[in-house]
């Protein structure tokens, strides 16, 4: 299972809890034979600004996803938590709109968007009738923003209380800060996506801002993905008309700086005002596009992808140490991260409850897993597809993602990559990954508990 | 080809109006009501069965929950791992949820794997065992739960405004107490289970790709379960003599203070919900919303800020709630009250009640886009004895509204004298 750890953007409504849209799981993935097939026509505009266009009649509405390949990994390490804070700043105006919103709010259209680690993505779902909208108001701040100083100091502001609501007031929020650092010594994922700390999204001035913008914010470092009852010749049109005329700024090379092979178990102890322990297990794992990836995934699905898996199983209903336990994968496009994470029953040792951990790891090291239970969590995979397929904006977000990371063509192929999964590989991928001397550990005591 | 007008918006066509087709309701051969919401392309369904009995209808909210959660925890001939081990071999998901006014078990499955998930589905529902075992994990579990939610000021805010509006005694009113983890017995489940869980107290919603195949499956083994029996418990639900108060909640160490205003209102029955729906949609509703605007957009004091209308079978109530800076919550107050009283004093422009008005019509269409989500939203009227005229209707009166029923709403509805104040912080 695929966990990211994404911040969402501007939207908030009705007392709901703000829900970040996430890549959260593998379920658009499937190895069945007819499903798991999305058909899409792909159109490249001289500019670079690459459009897929997915005919779904079944619904009168559309998803409009813009994707731009620009992450916290593309910050620089003294002024963090900017590719995020400049997300907010898509929605303070662009050059000839006033307000983002408005304009879709009147025609009945939703928007959000959301940032990880890697990539940018700013969505709309609107009645069809009026998808001209979405392309007028995205390619508006896509040409060029109004940069209004009032919109820089206010969201500054709102992502600094993002910052507290999130990660600082919050039992365990912090537990990113602390892990990733330890976890990646060169490499940008060093720093989570709302920043190291919430002095660099205050000193943000609008010459970091413009200078953010124009080197990212390029038709040829984006892809715009339509979900809906369309034509793609028609979308194809409309996006000539309005992204033909943004010129190429040409694209930014990017050159990260690879996380060196970590040699020796890392380990952090803390202790917080929180109720009870947690333990925080992060190995370091493949990128998106090394051939070892769906293995990996099955892995963690094996480990803890529904009640039946072994994590929860054994720990939390037969040997009841952990009130909850999970593994799962960050799927980032740069070698990722690997977790598992607990939170421990009341008077469980913390070493106890590692080694439990470590036990249950040790089996699948041992002893590959059965076909069958191989086969139950690919036939949970294929299930997740088949449901997800069902919505419009799951579909435009999968394919740009896919679109970024490689080509959209990629999800038609994951049915084979999944497939090919065999029980020994996930076994030699345990051995590999689920070392302690690549294991970075955080120990997170309740403060009356240590 | 000519450079286009970024200036102007591109021309509005009128949305359509939506012709909602009424659910078809049959009847199972044990007498549960069953209503039918074909669509979509995929070979997949979901089954819904409601029952009309909540957390508010026990003893206190806990043994409603934990019943409910323990539905797929055992039977005489399965454990709780065979279960899961099962559901999970066929790439199936069971949910089981609980609200003040109900509780309920949805089945999420591929139709080609129909006939095993709703033979365990009703096997779950009819012959659950609830083993003691079970109840000791989930008791432990669910604590650790509470008590991490202690220490997040939105949740406490949440779930303390209940009593602050309808009474700590009162169905409505109770919440999770520390306490009830320890006092809860298998017993006070077993009961609750027998009492109400029957035929004659639920409903159940297909939706998907329901076909004959699909419907004779369902009836053939969820048409066999429960028997008939319910006794409604009449209770006394609302307090009418409780008056607006305000409440601290004092957190000493927080980044950030939890407010929430509202209070008692009404439900979807009542004549002024849609108008008023709308007036919150108005307040804070949306992103482009009062509240949104003046306390996130122009002051930057929170990351969120919204207000509701919620219906419940025998109440309702209305609320705003946000988190804000600790050092700015008085201010945040202040203008939280400044965007009601402008609401009362001046008159909304017809343009806002425009944008209003489409903003709702789409949120409709959003809120119905599906199966899944039409079977949901049917679920929503039904449950209040409604059915799809409730639709047209909403459409209908969100399009009468005039800057002068906004007005004349908010002057009865949101005086400043009957809103009740919750600060979770300092």
């Amino acid at each position: 299972m695929i966990r990211s750890e994404t911040l969402a953007g501007s939207e908030s409504l009705t007392g709901k809890a703000k829900v970040g849209y996430a890549f959260t799981c593998t379920t658009f993935i499937s190895f069945a034979e007819n499903y798991g097939m999305i058909e899409f026509k792909r159109h490249i505009l001289d500019n670079g600004l690459r459009i897929i266009v997915n005919e779904d009649e079944t619904t009168p509405l559309v998803a409009v996803n813009v994707m731009y390949d620009v992450g916290a990994r593309d910050e620089d390490p003294g002024k963090t938590g900017f590719a995020h804070l400049f997300e907010h700043l898509m929605f303070g105006g662009s050059v000839n709109i006033p307000k983002y919103d408005e304009p879709l709010e009147k025609i009945g259209g939703h928007n959000n968007a959301f940032t990880n680690n890697d990539i940018t993505s700013y969505y709309c779902t609107l009645p069809v009738q009026n998808i001209e909208t979405a392309f007028w108001l995205e390619s508006d701040r896509m040409l060029d923003l109004a940069f209004s100083p009032k919109s820089l100091e206010v969201q500054r502001n709102v992502v600094s209380e993002e910052f507290r609501q999130v990660y600082l007031n919050q039992p365990y929020g912090d537990v990113w800060l602390l892990l990733r650092p330890m976890v990646y010594k060169k490499h940008p994922y060093q720093w989570p996506t709302i920043g190291k700390s919430i002095e660099h999204v205050q000193n943000a001035t609008m010459e970091d801002v413009k200078s953010f913008y124009h080197t990212y914010y390029n038709p040829n470092n984006a892809v715009l993905v339509v979900s809906g009852n369309v034509k793609p010749d028609a979308v194809f049109r409309l996006a000539e008309k309005w992204f033909g005329p943004i010129q190429n700024k040409g694209k930014n090379a990017r050159s990260l700086p690879a996380e060196p092979k970590q040699t020796k178990s890392r380990s952090l102890t803390v202790h917080r005002d929180v109720p009870l322990d947690a333990i925080y297990k992060a190995y370091h794992m493949c990128s998106r596009m090394d051939a070892e990836y769906y293995a990996t995934d099955l892995l963690s699905d094996v480990l803890s992808n529904g009640n039946s898996s072994r994590l929860f199983q054994k720990l939390v209903k037969e040997k009841k140490m952990f009130s909850d336990i999970s593994a799962y994968i960050t799927g980032d496009i740069d070698k990722g991260m690997f977790v598992i994470n607990g939170n421990l029953i009341e008077g469980v040792a913390m070493k106890d409850a590692e080694n439990a951990i470590q036990e249950e790891v040790s089996k699948l090291k041992d002893n590959k897993p059965s076909d069958s239970e191989t086969q139950k969590v690919q036939n949970k995979v294929e299930s997740g597809l088949i449901f997800a397929e069902a919505n419009t904006l799951n579909k435009a977000i999968n394919l740009s993602h896919l679109e970024i990371v490689d080509k959209a063509e990629l999800n038609n192929r994951l049915i084979d990559m999944y497939a090919a999964v065999k029980p020994a590989d996930v076994q030699q991928l345990a051995a590999e990954i689920l070392d302690e001397n690549n294991c970075s550990t955080l120990y997170y005591h309740a403060k009356n508990n240590s | 080809m000519p450079l286009p007008d970024r200036k102007i918006q591109p021309g509005i066509k009128p949305m359509d109006r939506l012709s909602i087709l009424d659910a078809e309701k049959i009847t199972l051969d044990n007498g549960i009501p069953a209503y039918l919401v074909t669509g979509g392309n995929q070979e997949v369904f979901k089954l819904d069965l409601i029952f009309n009995s909540g957390s508010a209808d026990g003893d206190f909210p806990l043994i409603a929950f934990h019943t409910n959660k323990m539905l797929a925890e055992g039977t005489p001939n399965m454990t709780s791992a065979e279960i899961s081990e099962k559901l999970d071999y066929y790439g199936a998901t069971i949910k089981s949820y609980c609200d003040k006014d109900i509780s309920g078990v949805t089945v999420y499955s591929l139709n080609k794997y129909a006939d095993e998930m709703i033979d365990l589905f009703a096997r779950l529902i009819n012959e659950s065992a609830f083993p003691e075992i079970e109840l000791i994990t989930l008791n432990s579990k669910q604590k650790q739960l509470f008590l991490v939610n202690q220490r997040k000021v939105r949740h406490v805010a949440r779930e303390n405004f209940f009593p602050l509006i309808f009474g700590k005694d009162k169905p409505y009113g109770q919440i999770n107490k520390l306490e009830d983890f320890d006092d809860i017995e298998l017993n006070a489940i077993k009961n609750y289970y027998r009492e109400k869980y029957r035929s004659d107290n639920c409903f159940a919603i297909i939706s998907g790709k329901v076909d004959d195949a699909l419907i004779s499956t369902i009836n053939s083994k969820v048409g066999k379960i429960l028997e008939p029996g319910f006794r409604e418990q009449p209770k006394e639900y609302l307090e009418a003599s409780l008056e607006p108060t305000d409440q601290l909640i004092e957190r000493k160490d927080v980044l950030q203070s939890a407010i929430r205003i509202g209070r008692p209102l009404f439900n979807k029955l009542h004549p002024d919900y849609i108008p008023m729906k709308f007036v919150s949609t108005l307040l804070g509703g949306y992103f482009g919303s009062r509240l949104m605007s003046n306390i996130r957009e122009d002051k930057g004091y929170t990351y969120g800020i919204g207000s509701n209308l919620v219906s419940l079978e025998h109440s309702g109530y209305f609320f705003i709630a946000t988190e804000v800076g600790a050092d700015v919550r008085k201010a945040a107050v202040e203008e939280i009250y400044a965007e009601i009283e402008r609401l009362i004093i001046e008159a909304v422009s017809d343009k806002e009640i425009d944008l209003v008005k489409n903003y709702m019509t789409g949120s409709f269409m959003h809120s119905i886009d599906g199966p899944f989500a039409l079977a949901e939203a049917y679920k929503n009227v039904l449950l209040f004895g409604l059915d799809q005229e409730y639709f047209d209707r909403m459409i209908d009166e969100i399009h009468a509204m005039t800057t002068g029923k906004v007005q004349e709403l908010a002057a009865k509805y949101l005086k400043k004298e009957d809103l009740f104040e919750l600060i979770v912080g300092k």
